[in-house]
């Protein structure tokens, strides 16, 4: 054993060791999964890229095949692009609303936040198509944005909501709440798609599957800034999230203002989960297992080191999801969600067996 | 002696404001903190201890009066600020996720580091300090989950402390440890308080603890006026009695306790010393048998090689007993027999 030289008045300073946070090496691991990942995506599918001709039409260099560059730059990337800051953006929000709530089984889909942004974008499609869909087309732009506007704000009210009865229910209560919310927004979409066209109709089906390839170049410029926006907010509120931690008396009685915390971190929870919800549509699952999955491999609550290290998984999962979903099947069509839920339930379950808090009554 | 007042309370009223006028809880109350001082808030339940505490914290208006921090009012200090000058530890359980006991001590220092919560040299210096102040280096580097309920405790005491405030406020902080954990608790105040200067408001249920380990007493009884003293004075000039008298129970200033029975059947002189005769008393006096040096029963404690016997005169027969159970059977058995023999 090593001998230590320690001062005779506080011989135990010397033993207190700090926490280590040994597990930081996870992060280079990651990226090199993640782009590992990208490459896959990249590359396998109907038409199989080898990784020289992924490099060079990444690179813009000239190639043999022009299929190859169309495939890639119009199919592969636009969707792997979006998988990435789909993954990214739900799991970010899940880990903001499971410290807000304080509830290990909150995410955007589970609290009905995904819910209440397809609500709000079946509005505004049946709105389209009563006021004359003509007029909206011209401006694909304008389309594209009343789209994702209407999605934050059925996530907004949606979450107005959840604020205001978490006071008063537990932790399990609320989760049925959002789920019945979930239902509810379902049948009401159901009613307000008979108003609409048939085509338009067509669209919100295909829309309301959840998937990444939904998403075009021409999305980007709204997706993007939004997204960043949401990622920074959330990042720049870590501190606050960590005494959030200790519950909102303690985190009062630190100096933060508990109020304007939940006001910022539930709005970048908006920015994030809306516009998402608007291209790619309802996305189950990621936003909540992909916290539970950075606390285990980082093993730790911190969220300056839960933001990145979410953001990374996120996007690294939400990739091998979309990718699982394009290998070249050959009987039928996979869907993402169905692979969402091969890997969440399990994850679900565990957290459930897990957590003490969520087994006793006492909540 | 002049002393350093920390938090100086005036003609304050406590209570909710509400549309159909203010809900009072408590009224014109009047008191003060001093530097280095270990206070203990002790009341009955529904007293307004709790409404009290949260006013003194800045968290809750006061309906009237003012409440000072160094000469300032709590109430217009801005909360960046105040976490600075108070810290609070609560009653309630901290499910902190997986965060280390090290972690959750070093939140203590939020109101000291950057947007980035960044732990600088000097913070780690004071997150040891707290942590070794409170015997909790063993715990350190554990998540606070795997801790047990006291162990938990402490180290939210430790966190306070290392937020660094000239005055720390623990509600009931001690509520659901068991007896050694709170002494342990009471020690690690008196010790913060004492060594480091810390003024320190706790409110307990707990009399006793409260008695042996508080340097002043606030006394706050049901729709009643804040006694303010040292223990013993309060003891001695009846407050303690007239505090807890509506509770239907008695407190004892002889032995500084609360008596379980109220009413003495018959009564006994007691003939003896020590912690023998302290004890004998107290287990008399819980079977309703009051200790009275004019009674004709006579209670004797004798000391043999080291074994103790109490023996029981009566007018005409002598009882010995060997333990103060028996005693007890011995008394009540003849108790029975006298009922028997009267009627």
């Amino acid at each position: 054993m090593e001998q230590t030289i320690s001062t005779p008045i506080k011989p135990g300073l010397a033993n207190i060791k700090l926490p280590s946070h040994n597990r930081l090496f996870w992060f280079p691991v990651l990226v090199v999964c993640a782009v590992v990942v990208f490459l896959l995506e990249l590359g396998i599918g109907a038409v199989t890229i080898p990784v020289e001709g992924i490099i060079s039409v990444l690179l813009g260099q000239e190639i043999a095949d022009t299929t190859w560059r169309t495939i890639i730059v119009e199919l592969r990337l636009p969707r792997t692009l979006a998988a990435m800051i789909g993954g990214a953006a739900l799991g970010v929000a899940g880990l903001q609303l499971q410290t807000l709530f304080k509830n290990p089984l909150a995410g955007p889909w589970a609290l009905g936040l995904t819910a209440g942004a397809q609500l709000g974008v079946a509005l505004v499609v049946t709105t389209a198509a009563v006021i004359g869909s003509s007029i909206l087309e011209k401006f694909a732009f304008m389309s594209n944005l009343s789209i994702v506007a209407g999605a934050m704000i059925g996530c907004f009210v949606v979450l107005l909501v959840m604020v205001s009865i978490s006071k008063y229910v537990s932790t399990i209560t609320l989760l049925i709440f959002g789920l019945m919310l979930g239902f509810l927004a379902q049948g009401l979409i159901s009613v307000i798609l008979h108003f609409t066209n048939e085509s338009q109709g067509k669209i919100y089906g295909g829309w309301n599957d959840g998937s990444f390839a939904g998403v075009y170049w021409e999305h980007f410029p709204v997706l993007f800034p939004l997204v960043i926006v949401g990622l920074i907010g959330g990042w720049l509120m870590s501190k606050s999230l960590n005494a959030f931690l200790l519950g909102e008396n303690y985190a009062r009685s630190l100096g933060l203002s508990v109020k304007r915390t939940r006001l910022i971190t539930l709005g970048c929870a908006v920015l994030l989960a809306g516009p998402v919800t608007a291209y790619c549509g309802p996305i189950l699952f990621l936003g909540l297992i992909i916290p539970h999955l950075a606390r285990g491999v980082f093993n730790t609550s911190d969220h300056r080191i839960l933001i990145p290290a979410v953001m990374l998984l996120g996007a690294t999962v939400a990739q091998a999801a979309d990718l699982f979903v394009h290998l070249p099947w050959e009987k039928h069509f996979l869907h993402l969600n169905a692979v969402n839920a091969l890997i969440g339930a399990p994850v679900v379950m565990w957290v459930i067996l897990k957590n003490r808090k969520m087994r006793g009554f006492e909540m | 002696m002049i002393l350093d007042t920390v938090i100086k309370i005036e003609q304050v009223s406590t209570g909710y404001p509400s549309r159909s006028g203010n809900q009072t809880v408590t009224s014109d109350l009047n008191a003060s903190l001093n530097k280095g001082e270990l206070v203990c808030l002790l009341g009955p339940n529904g007293a307004g201890k709790s409404t009290l505490m949260r006013t003194i914290s800045g968290e809750q208006k006061p309906l009237e009066g003012k409440v000072y921090l160094e000469g300032k009012d709590i109430h217009a200090i801005p909360p960046k600020d105040l976490a600075k000058k108070l810290s609070l530890v609560l009653t309630e359980r901290v499910h902190a996720g997986m965060l280390s006991a090290y972690e959750v001590v070093a939140l203590g220092r939020f109101p000291y580091t950057s947007w980035s919560g960044r732990l600088q040299q000097e913070d780690h210096r004071i997150i040891r300090e707290a942590i070794y102040l409170a015997g909790a280096e063993e715990l350190a580097h554990k998540t606070l989950s795997e801790l047990s309920d006291g162990e938990r405790q402490k180290i939210m005491v430790a966190r306070a402390f290392a937020q660094e405030p000239e005055v720390m406020i623990l509600d009931e902080v001690t509520a659901f440890l068991d007896l050694p954990r709170r002494v342990e608790i009471m020690r690690l105040l008196r010790k913060m308080a004492q060594d480091s200067a810390k003024t320190i408001l706790l409110s307990t249920h707990d009399m006793d603890l409260a008695l042996r380990g508080a340097d002043r007493i606030w006394l706050l009884p049901k729709g009643g006026q804040l006694h303010t003293g040292a223990p013993e004075d309060l003891v001695l000039d009846g407050s303690f009695e007239q505090a807890f008298e509506s509770e239907g129970i008695r407190f004892d200033q002889q032995s500084g306790s609360f008596k379980i029975s109220s009413t003495f059947e018959t009564s006994v002189s007691l003939d003896g010393s020590g912690s023998q005769a302290l004890w004998t008393r107290r287990a008399l006096e819980r079977n309703g048998i009051n200790v009275d040096e004019g009674a004709e029963k006579r209670i004797e404690i004798r000391e043999s090689q080291g074994h103790h016997s109490w023996i029981i005169n009566e007018k005409d027969h002598q009882l010995v007993a060997s333990s103060i159970h028996e005693l007890i059977t011995l008394l009540n058995s003849n108790k029975e027999q006298n009922h028997y023999s009267n009627t």
